[in-house]
């Protein structure tokens, strides 16, 4: 009778309650716990041709403007890339040998193996998330070996982390989210801090650096490796500000991201945990 | 006429979704309005029997979706909003051009209050000025809305 009645009822005021007590059980559910995630799960993977079809026009914007484009751009375009192919290749060889250098200077010290990492490219997709978060989605998911926690990369440094994975698509927070947290060494010194978004993707903050601690501007920030996520050493941001007032015992650090956060297409994920066979877990 | 004009419904409210969509560039981006909210608010002026609370839950969970934001967030927002159009419609389509434009401002402004409010729940987030400046473009677009929506001057 009860139902009936409520079912029937086309005042509003009944149905606003009805649903705004749902929509608050929900974001409590959300909030707290996981058991709203396999319904999340099922209804962004069914929604995900509509995020495809969103994206088309940009990709096909890109593909006209790389069809287009003239030859003599292009032959420059190609030769350029072979100095450069040819530039890191020599590096690369460098690095090599530094690596098994390393390698061999690990051994004797019996330390544990420095981690092998593997790569995945995907490139992002034209849709927006939330305007109050910085968050981006990615063209690759589960069934591309996609896994939550990945860290994305692009050419120029550190972006992210993948949080939700899907079968086809995934969604990474970038370092620029207010609530998103990295811990960072300075490059220079080994100087160890937590790096945090503002919600402006050209933005971030130093937490927790003591005024005297040795910091200054054109620091650069890579990646400590300490919370076992993020590989060490990959290039995240340079100091922009630093500013020591007397009335906090905290120096109040600006940096700027190395990698585009708003601009980047391609980005790389890397599988982070991916342990040379001899048993060793990362340095503690 | 009936279905047809389900369908003009139906469509305006899935474009505008698709319309949520695209990542504008970072200078356009804070200037994004919000289309569902506005043509879902348009509806509910204009049809307050046919497009009702449910329906703009049932987006505002879409959007939930799309954004990646908790679930029910937009739809507590959207929810509310209708409920204030619904309520308010007889009054407001009485009302000369730019006293409605104030007054579905005012709403749509509502909508945007219960977002940033309940993503302050969720998270620690500086709130500026720039977060209401979609109120700016919905307000500058909302007046263009009948001339896209409507079916034929004479509303039965």
């Amino acid at each position: 009778m009860k139902a009936s009645l409520f079912l029937h009822n086309n005042r509003p005021t009944v149905r606003l309650l009805f649903f705004v007590t749902l929509s608050v059980v929900l974001m409590f559910f959300d909030q707290r716990t996981t058991r709203l995630e396999p319904l999340r799960h099922t209804l962004a993977s069914a929604l995900y041709p509509l995020q495809v079809v969103v994206d088309l026009p940009s990709r096909l914007g890109h593909w006209m403007q790389s069809s287009l484009q003239a030859r003599d751009q292009l032959l420059t375009e190609n030769r350029q890339l072979r100095a450069e192919n040819l530039l890191l290749a020599s590096q690369l060889q460098r690095l090599r040998n530094l690596q098994t250098e390393n390698q061999e200077l690990r051994d004797l010290l019996h330390s544990t193996r420095a981690l092998e990492n593997e790569f995945t490219t995907a490139h992002l997709m034209a849709v927006s998330m939330n305007p109050f978060q910085q968050r981006v989605v990615l063209n690759k998911g589960r069934r591309a070996g996609i896994l939550p926690d990945m860290p994305v990369l692009d050419r120029h440094g550190v972006m992210g982390q993948v949080v939700r994975v899907y079968p086809f698509h995934a969604e990474a927070i970038l370092i620029s989210d207010p609530d998103y947290a990295l811990p960072v060494q300075v490059a220079r010194n080994h100087l160890r801090a937590i790096l945090s978004g503002t919600g402006y993707p050209t933005e971030l903050k130093l937490l927790y650096v003591p005024i005297t601690a040795d910091i200054q501007v054109g620091d650069q920030l890579s990646t400590s490796g300490l919370a076992g996520r993020y590989p060490a050493n990959y290039p995240v941001a340079v100091v922009t500000q630093v500013q020591r007032l007397d009335s906090s015992p905290f120096a109040q650090i600006m940096a700027r991201p190395l990698a585009e956060l708003d601009r980047s297409r391609e980005v790389l994920l890397v599988n982070p945990a991916v342990p040379s066979h001899d048993t060793a877990a990362p340095g503690h | 006429m009936h279905l047809t004009q389900r369908g003009r419904i139906l469509l305006s409210l899935g474009a505008a979704l698709l319309l949520m969509l695209p990542r504008l560039p970072q200078s356009l981006q804070p200037f994004a309005p919000d289309w569902v909210a506005m043509v879902l608010l348009y509806w509910n002026l204009h049809q307050p029997q046919r497009v009702n609370i449910a329906t703009s839950w049932v987006l505002g969970i879409l959007l939930d979706l799309f954004s990646g934001s908790l679930l029910g967030q937009h739809a507590l927002a959207l929810v509310i909003m209708t409920y204030l159009g619904v309520r308010l419609h007889p009054q407001i389509r009485m009302m000369a051009p730019l006293l409605q434009l104030l007054l579905v401002t005012g709403i749509l402004s509502v909508y945007r209050l219960i977002l940033l409010w309940t993503w302050g729940v969720g998270a620690e987030l500086p709130i500026s000025a720039a977060d209401w400046l979609p109120l700016l473009s919905s307000a500058l677009i909302w007046p263009s809305l009948p001339l896209l929506l409507k079916s034929r001057p004479s509303s039965r």
